[in-house]
């Protein structure tokens, strides 16, 4: 092994003086010279701190660790340190009895005698996965690990890890639909031929031509999909929200909410103007109002912007959220069945949470309210209790 | 955000005598920068929160043989050091880190030492942060913390998107500033302020 690692806390303070453009005493200067000689790798943490962009991105990484998961991380390794005197005879009558034990758990079991081993399971949280089914009907699968281009005709589609962009084809071919689809457990991001970016949520789909020619730009959407639609006032971009409703839109950035199990569409606008329109009934929202569509349309004052966003900035917001409501969010992101069993209270939640938890993680936080839940079915259902 | 980046002797006897409230301030003062030292090796937020979690349980299992600070610093990054560098060998993970380490055999120490100080020196430049103005550090932290645009910022700050832009750039300065000199930031706020209020022709 390595020798042990020290800390010179003279030499942060002048690396923290250099940062902050602070003049540096000889003695410093000559640490701080000296320190950057040594290695490559201190240069690069130099540059890494220097950099706007970088420090921003440790800034997130460094926040990203939460100080009750360590926490907690920490005081479960704390098992009570219990210490068995066996005498001898003792640990061969109990190595007698394993064996004896074994033998008898082990005997072959007639089919309707046999258990499931009880073991605790966790459910890792979903990630980036999608399916794109091309016009002729052939599907490719998209994972986080995947850069690859794929041709199509005269387009070219590149994915670059749990991203993927098309780029317009420059020929007047026929136009052709792509679909991409999410699993539960899944989420993507998909840049249009326009530059319209879309963010789709698990258990969604978007349809859109590979090519947008025409009087407009018409994709279809079903689940939850967040949408920066590139400006162009000579193409409008309309959503066909699951043949329920439509939203009409110039530029603008706004996130869609049409889950089949959810018992009306929520349409909200982050900026821009748009149109939502459904059976012949229309409202036009301003930045952050939301449309709730069923038979006709209202319009929503000053909605919770970060709560409706939160999935695509990768946590849950259980703000004000009932018992339902966030059962319905874990249900689809960590794709499990969930059933009620006894009387449980309709409970509210609040608090965030991180969507790359486990399961079992976010469960843990969620006892706290009082309700209990239980894994079966190998992590597959989940039972919540009262 | 933590506050300080030390912690007084008391808390330290304290901690040696197996009180949990004085091992809970030392671990508030070091998971950060420990977890984010283990990420660099890992490359993997779950795993270094694993080795960071394994290093303070075994500083508790020993707690009786520190008498400062720098001791259970030098401690924490050893044993997470060796820890990571194990796990490394013993799984592929493919990762930045271990595709330097494998890159420059024997210099694993000097990755280490780098990226020790990088920790500590991001947590005394982070628990500025906590300093600043209200009107700055909100917008660092709704860019910084959650990841929200700059569109996203105005309209949940109700404030138009260049206003949020340069409101953005002045906190980044304003934190470098707060290390610099602490008097030279008040005049620079005033300033500021005299600005705001529209003395100067915009």
């Amino acid at each position: 092994m390595q020798p042990d690692l020290s800390f010179n806390e003279q030499l942060r303070e002048a690396l923290r003086k250099h940062w902050a453009g602070q003049p540096l005493s000889e003695n410093e200067q000559a640490l701080l010279d000296e320190w950057l000689a040594a290695s490559p790798d201190n240069r690069a943490v130099w540059e890494e701190l220097n950099d706007e962009m970088a420090l921003e991105l440790q800034f997130r990484e460094w926040n990203g660790y939460d100080r009750e998961t360590v926490w907690r991380k920490t005081t479960a390794l704390r098992r009570p340190a219990k210490t068995y005197r066996l005498y001898r005879w003792a640990a061969a009558a109990a190595a007698i009895l394993l064996i004896a034990a074994a033998a008898y758990l082990l005997r072959p079991k007639s089919p309707d005698q046999q258990t499931v081993a009880q073991t605790v399971t966790d459910v890792a949280p979903g990630g980036s996965k999608a399916v794109l089914v091309l016009a002729d009907g052939s599907t490719v699968t998209l994972d986080s690990a995947g850069n690859q281009v794929i041709r199509q005709g005269s387009t070219a589609i590149r994915q670059q890890a749990g991203q993927l962009r098309y780029e317009a084809a420059d020929d007047a071919s026929e136009i052709s639909y792509n679909t991409l689809k999410t699993p539960r457990g899944g989420q993507f991001r998909i840049t249009l031929p326009d530059g319209t970016g879309v963010w789709l949520n698990a258990e969604s789909s978007l349809r859109f031509p590979t090519a947008f020619r025409g009087k407009e730009r018409l994709v279809e959407v079903s689940g939850e999909a967040y949408f920066e639609v590139a400006k162009d006032a000579a193409l409008p971009f309309r959503v066909n929200v699951a043949n329920r409703a439509t939203i009409e839109v110039l530029g603008t950035n706004f996130n869609v909410n049409a889950y089949e199990d959810e018992s009306e569409i929520a349409a909200t606008l982050l900026s821009g103007a748009v149109k939502v329109g459904t059976g012949g009934r229309s409202a036009l929202l301003k930045p952050g109002q939301q449309a709730r569509v069923n038979t006709g349309v209202s319009v929503m004052n000053g909605v919770d912007i970060e709560k409706v966003m939160a999935w695509k900035n990768g946590v849950f917001n259980f703000k004000d959220a009932k018992l339902k409501e966030v059962m319905k969010q874990l249900s689809r992101w960590y794709d499990i069945e969930v059933e009620y069993r006894g009387n449980v209270p309709d409970t509210e939640f609040w608090g965030k949470m991180g969507r790359n938890l486990t399961l079992l993680q976010v469960l843990n936080g969620l006892e706290a309210t009082g309700i209990h839940f239980k894994l079966e079915d190998n992590g597959k259902k989940l039972v919540v209790l009262p | 955000m933590n506050g300080g980046t030390d912690i007084n002797q008391a808390i330290l006897a304290d901690f040696s005598k197996g009180d949990e409230q004085a091992f809970r301030q030392v671990f508030d003062l070091l998971f950060r920068p420990l977890c984010f030292f283990a990420g660099k090796f890992t490359g993997q937020k779950e795993e270094a929160e694993d080795m960071a979690a394994q290093a303070f349980h075994k500083l508790w299992l020993r707690r009786d043989g520190f008498s400062s600070l720098a001791a259970i610093r030098s401690f924490l990054y050893t044993t997470v050091r060796n820890q990571c560098l194990d796990l490394l060998k013993h799984k592929e993970v493919v990762s930045h880190a271990h595709q330097q380490l494998a890159a420059v055999p024997g210099e694993a120490d000097t990755f280490s030492e780098s990226r020790m100080m990088q920790a500590e020196l991001l947590a005394v430049i982070f628990a500025e942060i906590g300093k600043l103005p209200e009107k700055y550090r909100v917008v660092l932290e709704l860019s910084f913390k959650e990841e929200l645009s700059v569109q996203e910022i105005a309209l949940r700050t109700n404030k138009a998107e260049n206003h949020v832009r340069a409101d953005r750039s002045r906190a980044l300065a304003l934190l470098r500033a707060s290390l610099k000199d602490k008097k030279l930031l008040d005049a620079a706020l005033a300033l500021w302020a005299v600005y705001e209020a529209g003395y100067f022709s915009k």
